[in-house]
């Protein structure tokens, strides 16, 4: 079997025993949404407006939530050590990880997303597809990013505190562009969105390359 | 010897630096006097982006050769970036009060200096909160790396959000441009930050390599 399946699969395992990432992400995003639902509300505005940002919120700090969880597991017990003595490639060991960050980003964001637009009232067919597909790359860029920051602030005093403190304001153009895309979309405004797109795709291929070169520097002894 | 003599060219320089910009060169038409912080300004805000590119080439190296002196030259190279960058904003802000009348907008060149000083102060704190000074070095050089790349991107995605400052006075097309004592002026006031740049670098890469030599030391008298 396919090494970087294999560890997918052994992410997977440990999530089903345990059973945390995935719910504290779920129920951490929910509650962002329904925050937000709440600050808004009184203010009359119009709910295509803001809820692209609040549906971005709402999936980054999920997100972080999750990726903070990810590495952390692996430090336990010193399994991580494990997986670097194995002889498999230090890339596969991070495109692994991406996957599953990624997988399990996609398990949270499956209940965020419909009570977002239960609770925001979104109409539905207007380009749902499309808002699915930003979210589908967004958060990819996300776990893209997020894998390797997590593994660089597990190394740190107050880990916790250091994922996004590294991680907003280096992913920030990938949701400003994915903010922007989906807004264009909720309001039926076709100008432009697949240059935002195209923007998310770039940062997601960027940073790939990029950490799928460096992650060796960040696990290494 | 070097240092010395620096210490003396870069007060001076920014003497006639504030010479050029505050007498030589003439009074805007329609902004008027404040309009006078421009040359320094533009070019905090250029030694910033210099200061930064400086950090991911030095990270890079660090990364590919391993040499202490890269990863000096990467973290005291942000620092004074930092320091550029958020000096850039301020004097942006003190502009656009009287100007804009506000002190702060959401745009794109605004926006993109803001997230720059903010990724790279994240890359300070990284560097505070590891312990192990070869495991600080490595991280630090792979998120100077990740930063770095981050610079045009950012400039790219915030370009397309939108678009609100004066566009770029130089080189922007045939509207605009500036009157030649103006260029001159902002020409001197670059020079006069670049050695200031390079100058606060050097001493603070003096400083953090006799604090690692005190390190070395304390550790050789533990050691014993």
């Amino acid at each position: 079997m396919n090494v970087i399946a294999i560890l997918v699969l052994k992410d997977f395992m440990v999530e089903l025993r345990r059973k945390e990432t995935v719910a504290s992400m779920m129920m951490f995003g929910l509650l962002v949404v329904v925050i937000f639902s709440f600050a808004f509300e009184p203010s009359g505005v119009e709910p295509a407006r803001v809820a692209p940002g609040i549906l971005w919120v709402a999936l980054t700090f999920a997100g972080i939530i999750g990726l903070n969880r990810s590495l952390a597991i692996d430090l336990d017990n010193d399994a991580l050590q494990g997986l670097l003595l194995a002889p498999i490639s230090r890339g596969s060991l991070y495109v692994g990880k991406v996957l599953s960050n990624f997988l399990f980003m996609l398990m949270a964001d499956a209940v965020i997303f419909p009570l977002f637009i239960v609770f925001n009232r979104i109409d539905v067919d207007a380009g749902l597809g499309w808002v699915i597909l930003i979210g589908l790359l967004g958060t990819f860029g996300f776990a893209t990013v997020g894998t390797i920051l997590s593994a660089i602030s597990a190394n740190t005093r107050m880990r916790e505190v250091m994922l996004p403190v590294l991680q907003i304001p280096l992913a920030l153009p990938m949701i400003i562009s994915a903010v922007g895309a989906t807004s264009l979309v909720m309001l039926e405004e076709g100008d432009g969105f697949w240059s935002g797109v195209n923007m998310v795709i770039g940062f997601d291929i960027i940073y790939f390359v990029i950490s799928y070169l460096v992650f060796d520097y960040v696990v290494e002894e | 010897m070097m240092d010395r003599t620096m210490g003396i060219a870069t007060p001076a320089a920014m003497l006639v630096a504030l010479y050029f910009a505050l007498i030589y060169a003439p009074t805007e038409a329609t902004m008027g006097t404040v309009q006078r912080i421009f040359y320094f300004h533009v070019s905090a805000g250029i030694l910033s982006y210099l200061a930064f590119i400086v950090v991911g080439v030095a990270s890079v190296m660090y990364l590919y050769n391993r040499e202490l002196k890269w990863d000096r030259l990467a973290y005291c190279s942000a620092e004074v970036g930092v320091l550029f960058a958020c000096s850039n904003i301020v004097m942006g802000m003190l502009w656009a009060k009287p100007v804009w009348g506000t002190w702060w907008v959401w745009d794109a060149r605004l926006t993109l200096q803001l997230l720059l000083a903010l990724i790279f102060v994240s890359y300070l704190m990284l560097g505070a909160y590891i312990a192990d000074p070869m495991k600080r070095a490595s991280l630090q050089a792979v998120f100077g790396l990740m930063g770095a790349a981050d610079v045009p991107i950012n400039y790219m995605a915030i370009r397309w959000w939108r678009t609100q400052h004066p566009s770029p006075v130089m080189f922007g097309g045939p509207d605009s441009g500036l009157a030649t004592p103006m260029y001159i002026a902002l020409g001197v006031a670059v020079f006069a930050m670049t050695l200031l740049y390079v100058y606060l670098v050097r001493k603070r890469i003096a400083v953090e390599r006799s604090s690692q030599e005190v390190e070395y030391f304390e550790q050789m008298v533990h050691a014993r």
